[in-house]
């Protein structure tokens, strides 16, 4: 109804209209019309924020470790076999093409020895090896520790992580019923022969890019510390493409802790103090934490209770990391008043626990829900709804077909009240039910909503380059599933149905990243800044109507709560923007998109 | 349609039926046991909620179907709680036998929906994890009372076993309004075709 020109399909229509709406604080997605324009748009803002340098005295060559080894493969898949694998997934998305943009720009061509273009010449089976990097044992798993321990500081164990994660050794993991980080191969949606056939050709990925990774590290004159580095290049436009092709499992800690400045948040000390203060405390949080431990992944190796063989007491044979989850999580509701403890955080660290050591996977825990996700785990969830309000902005822009479909379920039948609260921001207060089934994919960070090595990759790109990353991810979620979302005659519990499963089955995480940086898309340009500017919106339009006061005046909780925003945006007048540095050039920009626009619509004409 | 054949297709009525209660009661292992017939000692935490469908035949011309809304257990997660039970013709509300405190948390639900789900709702109160006789601090009689006292059905059942788990669902599916659902669905699906029409037709004009 809105669209008058017939551009490719997967174009959503753009609303120009909404700049005339009365609210002039409404926040505006980057979308073809200004993207398409580069002169306007700079476009250095989507880049990354991270600012440190690595420390110069420490960039000599680590000779032991350093070495590219060819000989010592242990993949055995000959190449004409991968070739023919074709990957399983039930989801239909044949006109995807795939373009390996990744952030790459014409001007940002990689030079010949970088070729970064995932080709398969390239597949030569050989794989990157130096003294550290083999230390894969006949088993799997090797690394369970079953030592028991109380919660007693000097107990806890400082583990060198990369030992944890198994490196790429085909045979053992074809020959598994377990994945490397301990999961279970097949699941509800995934077989376990389905999972085999995708790794048989995903590990060439993964050994390809590892390889990648290695040079990259030692051109830098940074080191490869035994297959443990440290440090990692300075932000540019080919690390970002690099982090966006997955970092290496092996490295996934070191790296985490160092694009989300771990280092900075980091208090020596203090989280021994923490666990010290937290022995023998019994609170509501730490009721719920008990409860939810054995409910964390309880079917992965290092979470999963132990048999007992006699029928004695239970507690002492703990896994080791159930114990460490229970300190982390106890400690963090310590810290974090405001939070406490809420369900899904156990998912959070549980993660976090595979790749870090206790002591940084708390420290990581602070920043994903105090810098990337505020508010999001406050104990009245308001963050919650706030996030899926932008989420709802951000689908009404991008796709506005699907938008549309979600508002007509199970709202008021009356189809001019469904208007009306469109028009009216009325979706925002009174959430759509759809936003029940995808509330969890922030709150857990698509932990158990994309198997587990998708996630691994949203969360490399949520680290370096802020929650924009889960926004961009989901809005390609849909776009994937839009097709049978906007079926004929699919019925609400189809719609939920297919929203909660189609993600399990992205077994392929290459096929939804190409999808989120696919050429001609928009999202892909969505910045951090837009997102903020959705979220003061969202925020203000919730507040403004009061949304919770009156069915919840019991409850002092659920008041309003700054540390829902990014203290950058917190202003003291709500209402209305203040005359700052930042809301003039987003006024700025607003203009200039609008004029930008109103030229183009007249040269149309 | 089948007009040939002497019986009639039964016919298929939708229902919402949300679940609430404290945090590991057990009800995504009795929604598990129902819909899968499946139990698991260690069930992962549920985040936000999940949704799952099923059909159960009330008599051989009604099929009624399910649509469960699963949800999150912790006390937080109730500021979402009404986007569920807003519209639910059902709500389970599910205490542990084991967990005296989690029966006072049911009792706050019932208040909650009393108060502000739709008028017609059927609740029922359930009791969970009845294998762990032993360990019961939930008196049968106590509670049977309470839900008398608020009008609802009430059961204690066992996920893990299974049992009592399909009784709670035929018990509510007899309580729920079949007729008068079957008439708002045939009223919306006919406001739904007229409302479609000329919209279509308005399209197909404009593109031409």
């Amino acid at each position: 109804m809105l669209s008058k020109d017939k551009k490719s399909p997967s174009m959503p229509n753009i609303r120009w209209q909404r700049f005339n709406m009365n609210n002039t604080s409404l926040p505006i997605l980057p979308n073809n019309k200004i993207i398409n324009d580069n002169k306007l748009k700079s476009n250095n803002q989507d880049q990354f924020k991270f600012k440190d340098q690595p420390h110069l005295s420490h960039l000599n060559n680590d000779n032991n470790g350093d070495i590219i080894n060819n000989n010592n493969s242990s993949l055995s898949i000959p190449n004409s076999i991968s070739n023919q694998i074709s990957i399983a997934s039930s989801l239909n998305y044949s006109n995807l093409s795939v373009i390996d943009l990744y952030g790459a720009q014409e001007d940002d061509v990689p030079s010949e020895q970088d070729q970064d273009q995932d080709q398969d010449q390239d597949l030569d089976g050989d794989i990157v090896d130096d003294e550290g990097y083999v230390h894969v044992s006949e088993q799997l798993h090797p690394h369970i520790v079953k030592k028991s321990s109380n919660i007693d500081p000097s107990s806890r164990l400082i583990k060198d992580h990369r030992n944890q994660i198994p490196i790429i050794n085909n045979d053992n993991i074809l020959k598994s019923d377990r994945d490397r980080y301990g999961f279970k191969k097949s699941n509800n949606f995934i077989s376990e022969s389905d999972y085999n056939q995708w790794w048989i050709s995903y590990s060439q990925h993964l050994i390809r890019r590892k390889k990648k990774w290695n040079t990259l590290i030692l051109k830098n004159g940074l080191s490869l510390n035994k297959d443990n580095p440290k440090r990692f290049p300075p932000k540019s436009e080919k690390l970002k493409r690099y982090i966006r092709k997955g970092i290496p499992s092996e490295w996934r800690g070191n790296a985490w802790w160092y694009f989300a400045k771990g280092s900075e948040v980091l208090q020596e000390g203090f989280y021994d103090k923490l666990i010290e203060s937290s022995i023998d405390l019994m609170n509501k949080d730490v009721e719920i934490i008990n409860r939810d431990l054995n409910r964390t992944f309880p079917d992965n190796i290092y979470f999963k209770k132990i048999e007992k063989d006699d029928a004695d007491n239970n507690d002492d044979d703990e896994p080791e990391m159930i114990q460490q989850l229970r300190r982390v999580l106890v400690a963090f509701s310590i810290y974090q008043p405001s939070i406490g403890y809420c369900q899904s955080m156990n998912f959070i660290a549980g993660l976090l626990l595979i790749f870090l050591d206790e002591e940084r996977a708390f420290w990581m825990l602070v920043i994903i829900t105090k810098r990337l996700l505020p508010g999001l785990h406050e104990i009245n969830l308001e963050g919650v709804s706030i996030h899926q309000g932008v989420l709802m902005l951000a689908l009404r822009d991008y796709l506005p077909s699907i938008f549309e479909k979600f508002l007509k379920i199970n709202l008021i039948d009356d189809e001019d009240e469904n208007i009306q609260s469109i028009s009216n921001y009325e979706f925002l207060n009174r959430l759509p039910p759809v936003m029940l089934t995808t509330s969890s994919w922030f709150m857990s960070i698509f932990i158990g909503i994309l198997p587990i090595e998708t996630t691994l990759r949203v969360w490399d790109c949520l680290f370096a380059e802020d929650s924009c990353f889960l926004f961009k991810t989901s809005i390609a979620i849909f776009k994937l599933i839009e097709p049978k979302l906007l079926m004929n005659g699919i019925d609400e519990m189809e719609i939920f149905t297919t929203i909660q499963n189609s993600p399990k089955y992205l077994l392929d995480s290459n096929k939804i990243f190409d999808l989120i940086f696919k050429r001609g898309e928009f999202w892909n340009k969505l910045t951090q800044d837009d997102i903020e500017r959705c979220k003061k919106f969202v925020y203000n339009q919730r507040k403004q109507k009061n949304h919770y006061k009156d069915n919840n005046k019991d409850s002092s909780n659920l008041k309003f709560n700054r540390n829902l925003l990014n203290d950058k945006l917190w202003n003291e007048d709500l209402y209305g923007f203040k005359k700052n540095i930042g809301v003039l050039q987003w006024n700025k920009k607003l203009s200039e998109r609008m004029k930008l626009n109103l030229k183009k619509n007249f040269t149309k004409s | 349609m089948s007009q040939e054949s002497s019986r009639p297709q039964p016919r298929l009525v939708q229902f919402k039926l949300v679940l609430l209660g404290e945090s590991a009661v057990g009800k995504s292992s009795i929604v598990h046991r129902f819909v899968k017939d499946s139990f698991d000692d260690y069930r992962e935490s549920t985040i936000g909620a999940a949704f799952l469908t099923q059909t159960i035949e009330l008599n051989p011309e009604i099929t009624i179907k399910f649509e469960i809304w699963d949800t999150a257990g912790q006390e937080r997660y109730k500021s979402l709680a009404p986007m569920y039970y807003r519209n639910s013709n059902a709500a389970v509300v599910v205490y542990d036998i084991t967990q005296e405190s989690s029966l006072e948390r049911a009792k706050i639900w019932i208040k909650e929906l009393q108060r502000q789900a739709s008028q017609d709702i059927v609740i029922a109160l359930v009791g969970n994890k009845a294998d762990l006789e032993e360990e019961r601090q939930v008196d049968n009689e106590h509670a049977k009372l309470l839900a008398e006292e608020e009008g609802l059905l009430f059961f204690e059942v066992s996920a893990k076993s299974g049992d009592g788990i399909k009784t709670i669902f035929q018990n509510i599916a007899e309580k729920l309004p079949v007729e008068a659902q079957l008439n708002k669905s045939q009223q919306k699906l006919a406001n739904k075709v007229n409302l479609q029409r000329p919209s279509t037709n308005n399209q197909a004009s404009c593109c031409v």
